[in-house]
This record gives structure tokens, C-alpha cells and sequence, in this order.
């Protein structure tokens, strides 16, 4: 009886590990040539995401983020921004974001780059001939100044964007707003992201998730988009007219270009 | 003793089953968690906001900057993370040093004064010029015009 149970559980145990060493050794070699197409897979959507942002006549969005900032002490808080912008490319963009503290506003009328900050009354400006995502990379790279999403300006298709990605995965398909999506996770040196992507025609990017690694706690970035890719944009200026009182200041040269 | 002997069969087809149902599981087992309590150690001395675009940076201290929410001089509400990052900031006003910044300005008795088609803020002796500092305005500790 007992050498019954014994010898049983013997080969219950036996199967267990052969059987798992057996399934573990043909998954990894499945989830190696999986590996490849995934991240080639995932890179495409991105790619595909892309296109069409770039196929888009005029757009108009509204995003509610969410930042996680890193105290002195390591404490992480979390601290809430909307966002708006209206588009229309190559090179007109109006942006704003707001918080409980402050609003911010972005004109661009292909000419004239303006940061705005109506509650001081603050306003700088710079030239530049150029396509939002070309003035959001000056307004970045000299002014230290960061426009909101402008990552979906700066995506393009086979863009050394996907040359920086380490790895990449299909997470799956989720629901975003209602809104069906398929789910992407990157992996860069300093960063983990995720991007959800409308399923069907109209592949929007509907949320995004920033993970910062360089930093010990990794603080994250979390925004949720609502698109209208057909809005009447015909009374939205993209010139900056100051308000009495408004004043005109200047902006701190960033370190690298001084 | 029907019932006894059946156990070790029982037994061995549980685990026989557990054995395939885990074996088409296998990221189940190494899938790990983000934590859930918060109970955790951290020792992060650099105050700031996270990366919020995925695309890279040509410059290393964009990421640097202190706070993004201090625009409040004429502000709505009371911004305690942005107030105890000014604290240090306005230690060095008191001493007014030509050049130091400051992320706030005394709360009353400043006025602007433009000079030269530059705003300025004099508040009492001390001359500041607000600037774009990225997206935060900042000021700058100036000789007074």
C-alpha cells in the first residue's frame, strides 16, 4: 500500500519536473523566434501609429496626465496636468496645459514660437521657419522649454526613434475610454514606455506611460488622450497677442547651447 | 480500503494536470509584481519631475530642473513641494547676490518697471528680471537700473 503511494508519488514528481524541463526548453525556444517578430511587430504598429498621425489633415486632443515627482526626501508624489492641443500641421500649434497652480500656453504660427504664461502676465518668443516637430526640437534643445506630447510630433516612421529601442513587447489588447486598443511595451536605456494604440483604421495613440530609470524610485509619467481628428479649427489663431499688461521677458539659454 | 487506494491515483493525476497547466504557464512564474506596499525604502536625493516624452535629449539638464510649478506669484493656491524648493533659493535673496535665482518673489510689496523694453521687478532695493528658466519662470537677481 504504502510502496504504492510512494512509487506514485515518485512518478507524479518525475513527470512534474521532466514534463515542465521539457515545455521550459521548446517555450524558450519558442519565445526566441517569438522575440524577434514581437519587437518587429511592435515597432511596426509604432511605425503605422505614425503614418497616420503624419496623414492627419487637422487634430485637436485633450490629455489628462498624471507625473510623479520625486521629493527630497524619495517620497514620490503624484501631481495632475491637462493638456489641449490644436494642430494643424506642418506648422501651426497651439497647446496649453494646466494644473492647480499655474496654465501654460504654446503658439506657433510657422514663424513665431511663443511660451506663454497667463496668471504672470509672462510671455518669451523666438524665430523659426519650421514644422512643429522641428521648432518643438529648438524649443527643446536651445530654450530648455518642453511642449507637451511632443512625442507624437516627433514619431516617424523608420526614424532612428526604433534604432534607441532595446526591446519590445505586445502586451495585449486593452480598453481605453471605451476604445479598444492594442497595448506595446518598450524597453530604452534610461526609459521603460508603453503606448496604446487605437485597434481598427484610426491606429491613435490613446495612452502613454513613461517609466524614468535613471532615477532610483522610477518615477513615472502617465497621460490618457481623447482625439478629434476632424475638428473646425477656422477661429483658432496660432499668433500670440499679448494682453495688456502682458510682459515680454527672455528666455535662459540652455547650458549645452551657450 | 477502495477509497484509500484510490489516493495515490488521485494524487498523481492532480499533480500530472498541475504539471501541463503550469508548463503552458511559464510567464506566470517569472512575472513580478510592481509593489503594493508602502512600505519601502528609498534614498532618491534629486528633487524632480519624470521624463514626460520618450523621445531623447540632446541636452543633460533639461531633466535637472527643479520644479515645473512654481508660477505662482500671483497665484491661486499654495504649492508646499514648490515652496520648499524656494526655501533654499530664498535664503540667498536676503543677501540679494547679483545673479542668484529665485523661483518666487516676495509676496507683496514688488512692482514692475520696464526698462529699456526689459521687464524688471524691483521689490524694495533689490531688481530682479524674471526669464524663461524652460518652462518655469524664474528671477534673476540684478544691479538695480
Amino acid at each position: 500500500m504504502r510502496k504504492t503511494l510512494i512509487t506514485s508519488l515518485l512518478l507524479a514528481a518525475g513527470l512534474t519536473v521532466g514534463s515542465s524541463m521539457a515545455f521550459a526548453g521548446e517555450q524558450e525556444s519558442k519565445v526566441k523566434d517569438i522575440a524577434v517578430t514581437e519587437k518587429e511587430l511592435a515597432i511596426s504598429a509604432l511605425d503605422n501609429m505614425s503614418e497616420y498621425l503624419r496623414s492627419l489633415d487637422k487634430f485637436t486632443l485633450q490629455g489628462n496626465a498624471n507625473i510623479d515627482e520625486v521629493l527630497a526626501n524619495g517620497q514620490k508624489v503624484q501631481l495632475s496636468r491637462s493638456v489641449i492641443i490644436k494642430a494643424d500641421p506642418p506648422s501651426s500649434l497651439w497647446a496649453k496645459t494646466s494644473n492647480m497652480y499655474s496654465d501654460q500656453e504654446f503658439f506657433f504660427d510657422g514663424k513665431t514660437f511663443t511660451i506663454s504664461t497667463p496668471e504672470l502676465g509672462y510671455y518669451a518668443s523666438f524665430e523659426a521657419l519650421a514644422t512643429i516637430g522641428e521648432v518643438i526640437v529648438k524649443a527643446r534643445d536651445t530654450f530648455n522649454v518642453e511642449l507637451p506630447l511632443s512625442d507624437l510630433f516627433l514619431w516617424r516612421a523608420n526614424s532612428d526613434a526604433a534604432a534607441d529601442i532595446d526591446e519590445a513587447i505586445i502586451v495585449g489588447v486593452d480598453q481605453i475610454n471605451g476604445i479598444s486598443c492594442n497595448q506595446f511595451a518598450f524597453r530604452e536605456k534610461d526609459v521603460d514606455w508603453q503606448i496604446w494604440i487605437q485597434r481598427g483604421d484610426t491606429p491613435l495613440p490613446l495612452k502613454l506611460v513613461i517609466t524614468s530609470k535613471d532615477e532610483e524610485s522610477q518615477p513615472q509619467y502617465a497621460v490618457v488622450l481623447k482625439w478629434n481628428t476632424a475638428p473646425a479649427l477656422s477661429d483658432q489663431s496660432y499668433t500670440f497677442t499679448p494682453a495688456d499688461g502682458d510682459h515680454k521677458i527672455n528666455f535662459e539659454i540652455a547650458e549645452a547651447t551657450k | 480500503m477502495i477509497i484509500r487506494r484510490n489516493i495515490p491515483l488521485k494524487l498523481f493525476f492532480f499533480m500530472l494536470s498541475a504539471a501541463v497547466m503550469m508548463s503552458f504557464v511559464p510567464q506566470l512564474a517569472d512575472a513580478r509584481r510592481a509593489h503594493t506596499s508602502v512600505h519601502r525604502s528609498s534614498h532618491t536625493s534629486v528633487h524632480r519631475s519624470s521624463r514626460t516624452n520618450v523621445h531623447r535629449n540632446t541636452n543633460v539638464n533639461v531633466n535637472r530642473r527643479v520644479d515645473v510649478n512654481v508660477n505662482h506669484r500671483r497665484g491661486r493656491y499654495y504649492h508646499p513641494v514648490a515652496t520648499g524648493v524656494a526655501i533654499g533659493a530664498t535664503a540667498a535673496v536676503t543677501a540679494a547676490v547679483i545673479g542668484s535665482v529665485v523661483y518666487t518673489l516676495p509676496p507683496s510689496g514688488c512692482t514692475t518697471v520696464i526698462r529699456n523694453g526689459i521687464s524688471y521687478s524691483q521689490c524694495g532695493s533689490v531688481w530682479y528680471e524674471p526669464r524663461y528658466s524652460g518652462n518655469s519662470v524664474t528671477y534673476v537677481v540684478v544691479n538695480p537700473m
